[in-house]
């Protein structure tokens, strides 16, 4: 993969990755902020931002950015997550110009005004009744993360934030928060695809090089996430369901440290495709299940590896429950075979080369890579660590981190006698997602 | 978890997402996608226009010089000259056609087997064809069990997909290019030597039977979408192949094995079926691969289903599927339009863009940005082999708001024969379904299946190329003229999924309602007469 860094005087790192196989070009810019920077009572304040800024700039009017975009054959969309806030643009190889000035005008001049905050605050609450509210076990999920980092804001809280901390914000809350991030010493610049990599410096330059630094410069500075000695466990009512869910998450080590390379390859192991054991054992040998699924959340650090299975109609959530602990212990203590070890880095091989097949991924991808670790090179050589995992470093990993001390459960419960209980308020440990 | 500005975050047709890359994010988007099937549409592809098309602009009105060059957007370059790639038709003895796209880009290749019967061919089993596609992989194939199947496929670095729709069962592998002929005898395997086996088969029945089961509970886009199929696709004495969305827990109880195999004795044949090839391959080591494979394979083409055509509704009729206590709702404003093949299908396209395809859409602009009345909302139009397809508005809402949000959509569902579209409307739209396609074209994934669908709709293969050119010939007069064919409120379906509780009096006040319940078997379970007094927005209960 050919890969070019480069740093404008005013600290905006660009990236770029010329491929001349297909005849479009992507451009990703990453900002250093995610739900992570925000503070107690403020959340929701990132992505809220990622909706603003399609609000208009300096010469771009309030929608006109999605009519250039679309008038000239692209596709756009920006997303945020704990660790970052990203904004990307795919267009003929021919648009590049366009998508530069788009991205520089709106970095430079945002219109950062009280209509446009009201305006996107409504759109946000809607987007959380969709995929929240009426979402079937998204409650669970975020119960879950607040469990396994409990006491650790920058993780514990969901992206999207609370519904209440939105109503609540001051526009000038909002307005400093855009001060404080949204600057290109705090940006990443990545294209990838079919252009030539001088002139492309060049427009970078002159749509650029004008852009301010930061007005202020909050530091990121983390609480320490405490060690987990006893499993954790919360009931979650959601009228959405029609069959229990089971939740289980770990705090695990940050990104790309030998241990989640060692627990990506476990995750794989247990629950990614038909053949992992968690799936041949709930979904084909015992119908308990209707589908499991384990990942990772790749997150910089600590990381978080979960779990979920959505049960079958019949199952009891005991049961299953009793299945799932069994499988971990015996993946602990026995660790995977070679046969699986093989087959998981086989998997993860071929989703590395599909997955970065399109320009878009790849600089979405790259535009991550320099922003958390400081080189987008670093992607090219990712393979290699997974290659080199061993089935007794999984072991090990496996039996360091997944075990029960350190365990988060969440129960999802469908409407019955027991989510009742939750609802009436007589569970101790539950809470109520989907509804009203 | 990760947020996005807009629902469907665009992105290539990925053959799979990536735990390594991707983080949580698979497990996130395809609970998203589920939520979308019911209203999501393939890429623009097009229709041969008659008329010779007039000479491609290289620009679009936003280029006009002023005194401050940096002030304007950069103009408009000259898009470049990209044709799909070529597609290299052979065929086996028996039948079986092969569509060969050779890309040497990366050393991967996409396989993808496509019998030419989907749900269509259920007759009368609804569900039919869903489960023993399925069943074809679960069962076990050839040499292999189901689970030895998988570990197989999965061993070569890929998941072994098979998926069905209306039109066709798809059996997919995508693999570094020198696992080629392992993923090919597993393809072969599984179209030509399914097990059946009758343990698995009990057990996938119980799985598609929860899976329904689920759906009609949790998924208010799933239950509205069953409703609007079968209206939409309506006989007045015969079940219709396309009127049923997915199959209701009972269907999926009345399936028997025998019915599975019969349906794969009939349906897959190499008469019936073409196996599309993307990727770093040459031409004679995959003719001999596929002889290899698939040679011994007989059979004759099964006789469709008839495809009569549906009555429309005489009036506007509004359904709305019961979810008690849901906190949002989905409401639907449907119609059918013209056929796949027609010549209107490019016209089509660009009037659903203008209307709502995409951020420029009138949907989006108004219903989303000026009303802020919701996250989700747009249009689409589904791709059919046979007849005329569904057209649909939709979006996702509050229930206070969900009166004012039909009535949005009403507003929009004729609004282009009321407002004719502009020149910049046109002129966006359909520059943008010309040239997007040169942004989905960069994985092998995206080029297999755009083949594949080239031979489902019956369609030449410098297809993509004559519509890029005929879709920028589309006339605001001609969209205009679409418009006022197929949008007609009398024959307007309405779907809506919320709580029926609340909200069966404010959508009396569009015309008669019908509740329906979801959960046991879509039977109307009460209706209400139209009450044009009724109030249209309710008092909030508890934020919704």
């Amino acid at each position: 993969m050919s890969i070019q860094r480069a740093t404008l005087q005013n600290g905006l790192r660009v990236v770029l990755n010329v491929d001349h196989s297909s005849p479009n070009v992507a451009v990703s810019v990453t900002y250093d902020v995610g739900s992570r920077n925000e503070e107690p009572g403020k959340s929701g304040f990132a992505h809220l931002f990622e909706h603003v800024m399609f609000q208009g700039s300096a010469h771009v009017k309030k929608g006109e950015h999605f009519t250039l975009v679309t008038a000239r054959g692209g596709t756009l969309n920006g997303t945020t997550s704990t660790d970052r806030t990203n904004y990307f643009e795919t267009l003929p190889a021919s648009e590049l110009p366009l998508s530069l000035w788009l991205e520089a005008d709106r970095m430079k001049s945002l219109a950062v005004t009280e209509p446009n905050v009201e305006n996107q605050r409504a759109v946000v609450q809607e987007e959380y009744r969709m995929r929240v509210s009426n979402q079937v076990y998204s409650g669970g999920f975020i119960k879950l993360r607040s469990l396994v980092f409990q006491g650790y804001f920058p993780y514990e809280h969901d992206t999207i934030g609370s519904m209440t901390d939105l109503d609540q914000a001051k526009f000038e809350w909002i307005a400093t928060f855009h001060d404080a991030y949204y600057a290109p010493d705090n940006a990443v610049l990545s294209v990838a695809g079919d252009f030539d990599p001088d002139e492309a410096m060049r427009l970078v330059h002159e749509d650029f090089d004008d852009a301010a630094r930061r007005k202020s410069v909050p530091a990121y500075t983390p609480p320490t996430l405490a060690e987990q000695t006893a499993p954790r466990h919360a009931d979650v009512a959601d009228t959405n369901a029609n069959t229990a869910g089971l939740y289980q998450g770990f705090a695990i080590p940050a990104s790309r440290t030998p241990e989640h390379y060692a627990l990506e390859l476990a995750a794989s192991i247990l629950g990614q495709g038909e053949s992992s054991r968690l799936y041949q054992k709930l979904v084909r040998k015992d119908g308990k299940a209707q589908s499991t699924s384990v990942w990772t959340e790749g997150q910089r650090g600590p990381d978080m590896l979960a779990l979920r299975v959505v049960l079958s109609q019949h199952a009891k959530l005991p049961d299953v429950q009793r299945e799932v602990d069994a499988e971990l212990d015996a993946f602990a203590k026995n660790g995977p075979t070679q046969v699986e070890v093989d087959r998981a880095k086989t998997r993860v091989s071929a989703d590395f080369l599909f997955g970065l097949e399109s320009n878009q991924e790849r600089a979405i991808e790259l535009g991550e890579y320099e922003t958390y670790w400081g080189d987008a090179r670093l992607l090219s050589t990712e393979l290699e660590h997974y290659r080199a995992v061993t089935p007794e470093q999984i072991k090990a990993a496996v039996h360091a981190y997944l075990v029960k001390a350190r365990r988060s459960t969440v129960h999802v419960l469908p409407p019955g006698p027991e989510a009742d209980k939750i609802l009436s308020g007589k569970a101790p440990e539950g809470s109520l997602c989907g509804g009203p | 978890m990760w947020w996005s500005v807009m629902e469907n975050v665009e992105r290539s047709r990925l053959p799979r997402l990536t735990p390594l890359l991707r983080g949580s994010r698979a497990a996130y988007s395809s609970a998203l996608t589920a939520l979308l099937v019911a209203c999501s549409a393939a890429p623009p592809p097009p229709q041969t226009a008659a008329a010779p098309p007039p000479p491609v602009p290289t620009t679009v009105p936003f280029t006009a010089p002023t005194v401050d060059e940096r002030a304007l957007p950069p103009p408009s370059g000259l898009a470049p000259d990209w044709l799909f790639p070529a597609i290299k038709d052979t065929s086996e003895a028996n039948g079986l056609g092969i569509r060969l796209v050779q890309r040497r880009s990366l050393p991967l290749v996409y396989l993808e087997l496509v019998v030419k019967s989907g749900s269509a061919s259920d007759k009368d089993k609804p569900g039919l064809a869903a489960v023993a596609g399925e069943l074809l992989k679960a069962g076990g194939a050839g040499k292999w069990t189901g689970t030895t199947l998988v570990d197989a496929a999965e061993s070569l670095g890929s998941s072994l997909e098979v998926t069905t729709d209306r039109d066709s069962t798809r059996i997919t592998l995508a693999v570094a290019v020198e696992h080629f002929r392992d993923a090919l005898d597993i393809l072969a395997a599984v179209a030509t030597k399914p097990r059946f086996d009758p343990g698995e088969f009990a057990k996938l029945k119980q799985r598609e039977h929860d899976r329904v089961a689920s759906l009609a509970k949790t998924s208010a886009g799933w239950a509205a979408s069953m409703v609007l199929y079968r209206r939409l696709f309506e006989l007045p004495s015969a079940v219709h192949p396309y009127s049923n969305y997915d199959a209701t827990p009972a269907a999926i109880e009345a399936i028997k094995l025998a019915d599975c195999k019969a349906w794969h004795a009939r349906e897959f044949s190499p008469k019936n079926a073409f196996l599309v090839v993307a990727g770093d391959v040459e031409d004679a080591p995959l003719a001999e691969a596929v002889h290899a494979s698939f040679g011994a394979w007989k059979g004759d083409a099964p006789e469709g289903p008839n495809f009569t055509a549906p009555v429309p509704p005489s009036a506007l009729s509004i359904f709305l599927v019961d979810r008690p206590a849901s906190a949002q709702a989905e409401v639907y404003v449907a119609t059918l339009g013209p056929e796949r093949k027609s010549a209107e299908w490019p016209v089509l396209r660009a009037t659903n863009q203008i209307l709502g395809g995409g951020v420029t859409g009138r949907l989006f602009l108004d219903v989303r940005e000026k009303r802020s009345l919701a996250y989700r909302t747009r249009s689409s139009v589904d791709s059919l082999a046979h007849g005329p397809v569904p057209i649909i508005l939709s979006a996702g809402t509050q229930t206070a708001k969900t009166g004012l949000t039909l009535q949005a959509l009403l507003e929009h569902f004729d609004g282009l024969t009321k407002n004719a579209p502009t020149d910049d409307e046109t002129a966006i739209a359909t520059r943008y379904l010309s040239d997007v396609f040169l942004v989905g074209v960069d994985t092998v994934g995206t080029i297999a299946g755009m083949t594949a669908d080239l031979g489902i709709y019956g369609l030449p293969n410098d297809y993509y190329d004559t519509y890029r050119t005929a879709v920028r010939a589309v006339s605001k007069q001609a969209v205009f003229d679409l418009s006022h064919e197929y949008f007609k409120p009398e024959t307007a379906i309405v779907v809506v999924a919320g709580d029926a509780a609340r909200l069966t009096a404010p959508l009396s006040h569009f015309g008669p309602v019908q509740v329906v319940d979801a959960e046991h078997g879509f039977v109307i379970k009460s209706k209400a007469a139209q009450d044009p007094t009724a109030p249209i927005e309710l008092p909030r209960i508890n934020g919704t």
